[in-house]
């Protein structure tokens, strides 16, 4: 064995017998210890989530709640290292941190950036020309292909990239004042005994957008003008709102 | 432009995303507008999910994409025979869809549903 080789097998009986007294004792300076003796397996993992649109600090706190887990529930008596016991818990706290905030770690980045600039570039033009603008007139600002942003615009439909330029939580502001003008959709829609009850159910910025659209007629862009969001942001909350009443209507029957 | 595209697709909703791109790519090529290409995807996503849900068995999606003189015709149908007791438009997906294209019709052709959807260039 080389000398590196000898002093990671004695730092491993080390760790273990650490461990070993933890489990034994419950000593919280121990359990301190051992924490901060692998708060570099958390960054390492948690290095490997950044450039999702969540900086490094955060990331690794949520890391460190796997590692916390990971750390009260090692058995140091079985034949495993520390560390490959760990890495799944920490990795699984991030994933979850990541779909619990609508990202799906699948996204490429490439995509989330596109998605980003098409979006702004959308909004751009917009508001320059007085009307949405097409593919070839947004690649051309982008400096992407068309064929890129075509996979940009398909990307609104992915769910998991919902919250990429704005909170998807219900919001006060401008909304509340015009809730009441809903009731026409309630109204005509009321004689569908299904379909009202699951209309009053969605979060009221979701309901909002039905009612522009689908009542008022308005296009997404001026949907995205009025709420003042993006334009990808609209059509990102319309498909996924959408998506949830077929799924509900369908399971239904009707 | 001229173009035609035919897509038969398993009786799944999770494939509408290649009628989707298919028909945004097309739509490109027409030089539709963000708006109508948006709208286009949800057109897309209500008629597909409709013939699935109203018709019995299903065995395919076919969907014919056609761009005629700066319009696009789109041509769907499911393959199996409609529900009787499952209409294929409810006042919901009979808003939707008069929201997002400029006309739609929908027929039954021996036993299955068949819809059309027209959706012109935006003047500018």
């Amino acid at each position: 064995m080389t000398e590196a080789g000898e002093r990671r097998a004695v730092d491993r009986a080390q760790l273990k017998e650490q461990f070993r007294r933890y489990r034994e004792t419950g000593d919280q300076d121990l359990r301190t210890a051992l924490i901060e003796a692998h708060l570099g397996l958390v960054e390492y993992l948690a290095r490997r989530f950044a450039g999702r649109g969540e900086q490094l600090d955060d990331l690794v706190q949520v890391g460190t709640i796997g590692l916390l887990k990971a750390v009260d529930r090692f058995e140091p008596h079985r034949e495993v290292e520390f560390s490959t016991y760990a890495t799944p818990t920490i990795v699984g706290e991030l994933k979850r941190h990541f779909r619990d905030r609508g990202w799906a770690v699948r996204v490429p980045r490439r995509l989330q950036e596109l998605s980003l600039q098409v979006s702004k570039v959308v909004a751009r033009l917009s508001q320059d020309r007085g009307r949405s603008p097409t593919v070839a007139e947004i690649a051309l600002e982008a400096g992407a292909t068309e064929d890129e942003v075509l996979e940009a615009l398909d990307s609104a439909h992915a769910y998991s990239l919902i919250s990429l330029d704005a909170p998807a939580t219900d919001e006060g502001g401008p909304l509340h004042e015009t809730l009441g003008s809903e009731d026409e959709m309630l109204d005509v829609l009321e004689h569908r005994a299904s379909l009202a009850p699951m209309l009053k159910r969605l979060p009221a910025r979701e309901r909002h957008l039905l009612y522009l659209r689908f009542f008022k007629g308005l296009t997404q862009s001026e949907i995205a003008r009025e709420l003042s969001i993006s334009q990808m942001h609209v059509s990102r909350l319309l498909t996924r709102t959408l998506a949830q009443l077929r799924d509900e209507l369908t399971d239904e029957g009707s | 432009m001229s173009g035609r595209l035919v897509i038969r697709i398993p009786p799944a909703t999770a494939y509408a995303g290649l009628v989707r791109a298919a028909a945004s790519a097309l739509a490109a090529r027409l030089d539709f507008t963000y708006d109508q290409i948006m709208d286009l995807h949800i057109a897309v996503d209500e008629i597909c999910s409709r013939l699935l849900a109203t018709t019995a068995a299903p065995t395919a999606l076919e969907v014919v994409l056609e761009a005629r003189d700066g319009a696009l015709v789109v041509h769907a149908r499911a393959e199996g025979s409609a529900r009787p007791d499952r209409p294929f438009l409810n006042e919901w997906s009979e808003r939707i869809l008069r929201s997002v294209v400029d006309r739609f019709t929908v027929e039954q052709r021996d036993g299955s549903t068949t819809v059309r959807l027209d959706v012109a260039r935006a003047g500018r």
